[in-house]
């Protein structure tokens, strides 16, 4: 099994590697397309700007995901028909909010340095197949020819869940089914926003679970920011019309003030 | 290689390391030190070994060359024992070395410790911070890499960073992603060695298979396992947040070999 293991990892080596280098490109659309905004952007869309043909997944929590390479992108969509085209500047405004991992169930994946093969639950967590009796039990007569070699340099990206004893244990048509998409298997939430007038903060106080993304948009004419009190964080300065979210993973009080004025905000993170 | 931008590709991806195409002899896990550069002998990428016991990954050589200046140091261990050593994740920056952005976004960043990330709020600030040469000394780095770092609080002011104490803090990688020894956890014959063991979150723990046969740490509901550790063989695994874990070995009456993790 190891074996047979490692040397399927050399062909993929090459193929994942000429696939992408910095982004993934895309390779159908030469020339450009009418260009959308982001207010009219959906979460779910796919997305791209104008110089670059590096497509994204907009998530619900409206940051941008990335496709490390097209091999990941291809577990969840089969074509680039849907993808929207966003003006350069537009795209800037969309933060990065990770990495897109594979779908579940589509494929085995490995790293080309170690010879196990793991399966892909949902999230990127990953469970080690013990034999070839149980990659054959799941994927079938051709499992060999299902298994992605994975750039060490992405690994990261993925969590290690408990190995797969039996092949009962995970359904490859189950977990399909349940990543129903990338929000769905990333679990994002929409973000809580908190607008800044020329009166201050909207809302000034807000509680919001912890793993929620608050959004700071600024609608006023001047200059404002959100200035953690603690300067761990903070927003930058935000022209008319700027925003920035951020994610708060842990439970606490996070006090902030205007860096351009007297405003100050509560988040309160549960 | 007969196509030129082919070759480009694979060497942007993969951190090829151009020097030495004869192998130099292995030298056995045991003697690996925390803090050593490693490499296998079959594939060219060198990681960093960390006090954890994991290695981790350099995604390209711009990473590696704000940390090493040559490959003179680089261990070579057997293609298996690499396999045995668990992938931590990726090496950032060094602190204080470069500025970074990546192509999708003009906001360009100043790297603090453990790939934290200060937006520079005006040229004028970088300048300030890296003189008159500034914009040589910008980055880019893959989107696909960006998610490595965290951002924080952008930088208004030039007082609020300084380059050269970043750099001379940044002493090494373990300093700068606070990598710590994994609390080691010995599966004996008779059981655990630490059946009921406290740790602080964001600790790493590591099963060592001492025992005569096969066994494992398996979380009572499957959330996370060793899988099958032979005799000799080990995992680790990271606890970020806090709880109670059952385990218990597979190959074992539950009786006789569960343990409790407690990640405060």
């Amino acid at each position: 099994m190891t074996k047979r293991f490692a040397l399927l990892s050399v062909s993929f080596v090459l193929a994942v590697a000429c696939l992408f280098a910095a982004g993934m490109s895309l390779t159908s659309s030469a020339h450009a397309q009418s260009l959308v905004k982001p207010a009219a952007l959906q979460p779910g869309d796919l997305i791209r700007g104008e110089s670059y043909s590096a497509v994204y997944f907009y998530g619900t929590d409206g940051f941008r995901y990335v496709f490390p390479n097209s091999k990941i992108y291809f577990t969840w969509y089969s074509n680039f028909d849907s993808v929207k085209w966003l003006s350069d500047a537009d795209l800037t405004t969309i933060q990065i909010g990770g990495n897109v991992t594979y779908k579940p169930g589509v494929k085995m994946i490995k790293i080309n340095s170690d010879s196990k093969v793991y399966v892909v639950g949902a999230g990127g967590t990953l469970r080690a197949i013990p034999s070839e009796a149980v990659a054959l039990a799941l994927y079938g007569a051709t499992w060999n020819k299902q298994i992605d070699d994975l750039p060490d340099g992405f690994f990261g990206n993925y969590k290690m869940g408990g190995s797969l004893e039996v092949a009962t244990s995970f359904s490859v048509t189950g977990e399909k089914a349940d990543a129903a998409s990338i929000n769905v298997d990333k679990q994002l939430k929409a973000a809580t926003t908190v607008t800044i007038s020329s009166s201050g903060y909207s809302p000034a106080s807000i509680t919001i679970p912890a793993g929620t993304a608050v959004r700071f948009v600024n609608n006023d004419s001047v200059k404002h920011s959100a200035s953690g009190d603690d300067t761990t964080w903070g927003t930058g300065t935000l022209n008319y019309g700027g925003n920035f979210a951020r994610y708060f993973k842990t439970a606490g009080t996070y006090a902030y003030h205007d860096a351009y004025g007297n405003f100050t905000g509560t988040i309160i993170v549960q | 290689m007969k196509n030129p931008f082919l070759a480009l590709l694979v060497l942007s991806v993969f951190f090829v390391l151009p020097l030495a195409s004869n192998a130099a002899a292995s030298v056995p896990l045991s003697s690996l030190q925390s803090g050593d550069l490693i490499r296998g002998q079959s594939l060219s990428s060198v990681y960093y070994y960390g006090a954890d016991g994991l290695r981790y990954v350099f995604p390209n050589d711009k990473t590696y060359f704000t940390w090493y200046q040559n490959f003179n140091n680089v261990k070579w261990i057997s293609d298996m024992d690499l396999a045995a050593i668990q992938i931590g994740g990726n090496v950032t920056y060094k602190p204080g070395v470069k500025m970074i952005k990546i192509n999708s976004d003009p906001k360009v960043y100043a790297v603090s410790t453990g790939g934290t990330l200060h937006a520079l709020d005006s040229e004028a600030i970088a300048k300030s911070l890296y003189g008159a040469t500034w914009n040589k000394m910008i980055d880019d780095v893959a989107d696909s890499l960006f998610p490595n770092y965290k951002i924080m609080s952008p930088i208004d002011l030039p007082s609020q960073y300084s380059a050269e104490a970043e750099k001379k803090d940044a002493v090494n990688i373990n300093n700068d992603k606070n990598l710590h020894p994994a609390i080691v956890i010995s599966i004996e014959n008779s059981g655990y060695n630490l059946p009921t063991t406290t740790i602080n979150i964001d600790t790493a723990v590591r099963f060592v298979n001492h025992a005569s046969t096969n066994q494992s740490a398996s979380e009572w509901d499957g959330v996370w396992g060793s899988g099958t550790l032979k005799p000799g063989e080990q995992f680790t695994r990271y606890f970020r947040d806090p709880g109670t874990w059952m385990y218990y070995s597979k190959y074992t009456p539950k009786e006789t070999m569960t343990g409790a993790l407690i990640v405060k």
